[in-house]
């Protein structure tokens, strides 16, 4: 903004009028998106076939139920420790959580104040931008109607 | 002792089975049947004990808690007394179990609504995503492969094969240390003023080590400005000489 000489929301309308400029351009491949707070340039869906091919991009699929479910509590649930998450889906989640990890989907955020200090567990900028979301707020909106 | 991750075919871990027994049939988590429920829950770990799979502690601790409600559930309740202790205690012994239940179906709905969003996103990648690991896949050439790219993709598997063979490395004697190297050339410029580059590697008998040592040496004295490196035109002659200052301290 400073190199720019202009006020936040000026680039933001700046940035606003790339994305649609770069969306209604079909011979350029790539996009802008806001996720994790910012904006990235990314490939679009329609060349997901080939982007596919080249990277380990997490796709639908591609993560077991169990690191699926494992990711969902972390999500709505941060900062959580392993035993808590365990509690909720009455299994080990050991391999879950190394898979997560391992894909930068979660983090270590720290340890509770609580015996034995457990490890608490977060989801990472990687995490926003895997699922297209800018915040944690815009996570679809937890079912709480118990049925 | 250790704790084995034990995957079933079906159900990872009791509330799974539990949730999916209770669905089936349609029962209400809040209400369910708990003798019937009870009864199928051990029936089907018995299956599983039938085909010799193992069991995990879960789901043994799962049919032992589900006994311990059922037989509450046949007891007559006791006399409320009047102090605080009895309402930490649900008057419906179900309702512990319950709870989890629900608590567990709504993270199983969100884990759904987590695997929609990115169905419905598509692949997309932009920075910060993985890295591709390597895995490239085979695309069969367009019509029918010959007997030439059968050879010709045999000697590529066995030639890669032979790139993955280490290679025995033994410690070479020491020939010579870069400190030693870097006396000899300093030596050698006070004679001859300029030596050029590749003069150095002349020599046939040179060793790999031999060439890694002296390169060293040179790259060292041009750090300490006690030689100085001359190219006069790209991809010419290198050539070494003393610094202008003459001082060869």
């Amino acid at each position: 903004m400073e190199l720019l000489k202009a006020a936040p929301d000026e680039v933001e309308t700046w940035l606003v009028e790339l994305q649609e400029a770069l969306l209604e351009n079909n011979d350029c491949g790539l996009l802008l998106e806001h996720v994790a707070g910012g904006y990235r340039l990314a490939t679009k869906p329609e060349l997901g076939d080939y982007v596919e091919n080249v990277t380990s991009v997490v796709k639908p699929g591609t993560l077991s139920p169990a690191a699926l479910e494992t990711l969902a509590i972390i999500a709505y649930k941060q900062p959580i420790t392993r035993a808590e998450i365990e509690a909720i889906r009455g299994v080990r989640v050991e391999s879950a959580l190394t898979s997560l990890l391992d894909r930068d989907l979660i983090t270590e955020m720290g340890r509770k104040d609580a015996p034995g200090r457990p490890v608490l567990f977060g989801t990472t900028d990687t995490f926003l931008a895997h699922f297209g979301l800018s915040t944690l707020k815009d996570l679809p909106p937890l079912d709480e109607n118990h049925s | 002792m250790r704790n084995y991750h034990v995957r079933l075919p079906q159900y990872e871990g009791p509330l799974e089975l539990l949730v999916h027994l209770i669905e089936s049939q349609k029962f209400d988590i809040w209400d369910i049947p708990i003798a019937r429920i009870t009864d199928q829950y051990i029936a089907y770990l018995a299956q599983m004990d039938q085909l010799n799979l193992d069991i995990g502690g879960e789901f043994i601790v799962m049919a032992a808690t589900l006994l311990a409600i059922k037989a509450r559930m046949l007891m007559p309740e006791p006399p409320r007394e009047e102090g605080a202790e009895q309402q930490d205690e649900p008057a419906d012994p179900r309702e512990v179990l319950a709870r989890k239940l629900a608590e567990y179906k709504k993270f199983r709905k969100a884990a759904h609504g987590l695997d929609a969003l990115l169905a419905q996103r598509g692949i997309v990648a932009g920075r910060g995503s993985p890295p591709p690991r390597g895995r490239v896949r085979y695309e069969p050439p367009a019509g029918k492969a010959t007997t030439a790219d059968l050879t010709q993709a045999f000697k590529q598997a066995i030639e890669a094969l032979e790139a993955k063979t280490p290679e025995i490395v033994r410690p070479a004697p020491v020939e010579i240390t870069v400190e030693e190297r870097s006396e000899q050339l300093i030596a050698r410029l006070r004679e001859e003023m300029r030596i050029q580059f590749e003069a150095l590697f002349g020599n046939e008998k040179c060793s790999r080590r031999y060439i890694v040592i002296t390169f060293l040496a040179v790259l060292e004295l041009v750090r300490h400005g006690l030689i100085v490196a001359e190219q006069n035109e790209p991809f010419g002659p290198i050539w070494l000489e003393q610094p202008q200052g003459g001082s060869s301290a």
